[in-house]
């Protein structure tokens, strides 16, 4: 899914305010980039189609709210597009530095860390 | 066409034959990979996920081959097949095809959903993201990860948590490792991988998968220690990310940690330590393995279709 730059505005205007109207949203934006009504109305359009977007009635005019909060958002993208290593299976399509989604144990944790110490200490004598 | 569809029964009988024969060796010695070096094992895994197409298609070749220059099917003699002029739709040939070609479509429909699913999320991750250099985004999120990911246009993803707990230097580990995974081309070669894979039974597919992952990792890892970075360094700052986007999921009893996850972190670590002795790998034989798996198919093509005959009829 592709967010065009008016539409990254937008949705970024949209997680600051709640329940705003097109024409809302278009007094905001004509003093900062200019356009028409009819731009913001498509744009509003589009991002409910994309699924960012919640809208109800009131009136004749929609009200609209984003669907997630940006973080929320964010963290479900990168849940979703690392899903490596859950269920014991690497189905994700990425390369992780490290794995994102792994249950580590302190102990497991612990002993790398005193490996790595151990190797330190190897190298210093070593070089003395 | 008769022809044709009779060779989609060998193509699939043949495909069985060395799945399950790759499987058994798999199994067996699946384990061991980890101790062959970096390029050969990642040959042999690629050539284990790809010997059953390969197999099947060079018996069905030969086959048709002799089918068209020779009498051997009706001799009996060696490989044959005692109907190759005969089809009909209501026999077990018919149903093996047709479970295989469904198995194909929904494998190939189900990894073609995926990827583009993924392109969306990346896509609109993208655009959610900083853009830091070229290639690389800052994901304003305060959690720890750092991942490459894309397949035509490949884009590396750090989170602001991330870059606000590690120093440049180990930033710059992070960095290079996620560069070798675009040269490598890691994210198309995992999904090619998958879809190949997808023909094992689950858990011969989970340990080729592993060792593909951990042989991918490894060579992204050694991609950083060739730019002369301490492999001491290194190791540290793998364990010291582990740690931090680990921190929600970490758990308090080993008996409980036995992934995916934990599995490739341990060996890379004592890879960049140079704890594991990696040895080469005898072509020799691993041709034989395929010449002798190509023999075996041939000879038991016939014996496996009047085994199945015992059962069903034509």
């Amino acid at each position: 899914m592709n967010l065009g730059e008016l539409e990254k505005l937008v949705l970024h205007y949209l997680w600051k305010h709640k329940d705003v109207d097109v024409k809302q949203l278009y007094s905001h934006f004509i003093n900062v980039r200019g356009g028409s009504l009819n731009t913001y109305q498509s744009t509003l359009d589009r991002l409910f189609k994309k699924g960012l977007l919640a809208r109800k009635k009131e009136g004749h005019a929609y009200i609209y709210n984003t669907k997630v909060e940006r973080y929320e958002l964010i963290g479900q993208l990168i849940k979703s597009v690392a899903s490596d290593f859950i269920a014991g299976d690497d189905s994700s399509l990425i390369a992780a530095f490290s794995s994102i989604s792994s249950e580590f144990s302190v102990d497991q944790l612990t002993k790398l860390e005193q490996l790595i110490e151990e190797q330190k200490k190897l190298k210093s004598v070593n070089k003395d | 066409m008769t022809i044709f569809f009779n060779l989609l029964a060998i193509f699939t009988i043949a495909f069985a034959i060395t799945n399950l024969v790759v499987s058994i060796g798999v199994s067996l010695l699946g384990q061991k990979l980890t101790s062959v070096q970096l390029k050969p094992r990642k040959a042999l895994l690629w050539f284990c996920v790809s010997m059953p197409w390969i197999m099947s298609i060079l018996v069905c070749l030969y086959l048709l081959d002799i089918y068209v220059y020779s009498s051997i099917f009706e001799t009996k003699q060696y490989a044959h097949w005692h109907h190759i002029s005969d089809f009909n739709w209501f026999s077990w040939h018919a149903v093996t095809i047709i479970l295989l070609l469904s198995y194909m479509m929904f494998v190939l429909t189900s990894k073609t959903r995926q990827l583009w699913l993924h392109r969306q999320e990346v896509s609109l991750l993208t655009c959610l993201s900083k853009n830091l250099s070229r290639g690389v985004y800052e994901v304003e999120i305060p959690k720890f990860a750092a991942f490459t990911s894309g397949i035509r246009s490949k884009k590396c993803f750090i989170t602001t948590g991330l870059l606000n707990e590690v120093t440049p230097e180990e930033l710059d580990v992070i960095l290079k490792h996620e560069r070798a995974h675009v040269v490598n081309n890691d994210p198309l070669k995992k999904w090619l991988f998958s879809i190949l894979v997808s023909f094992y039974f689950a858990p011969i597919a989970r340990l080729l998968t592993l060792q593909m992952v951990l042989a991918m990792e490894q060579d992204a890892d050694n991609a950083v220690l060739e730019e002369g970075i301490d492999r001491i360094f290194v190791a540290s700052t793998l364990v010291k990310v582990a740690k931090l986007n680990a921190q929600e999921h970490i758990l308090k009893s080993s008996a409980l940690v036995v992934n995916f996850g934990a599995d490739v972190l341990e060996q890379r670590i004592y890879f960049l330590l140079g704890r594991l002795q990696l040895s080469p790998i005898n072509k020799t034989v691993a041709f034989s393995f395929a010449i002798a798996l190509f023999f075996l198919c041939m000879t038991s093509l016939d014996g496996v279709h009047h085994l199945i005959e015992t059962v069903f009829s034509h």
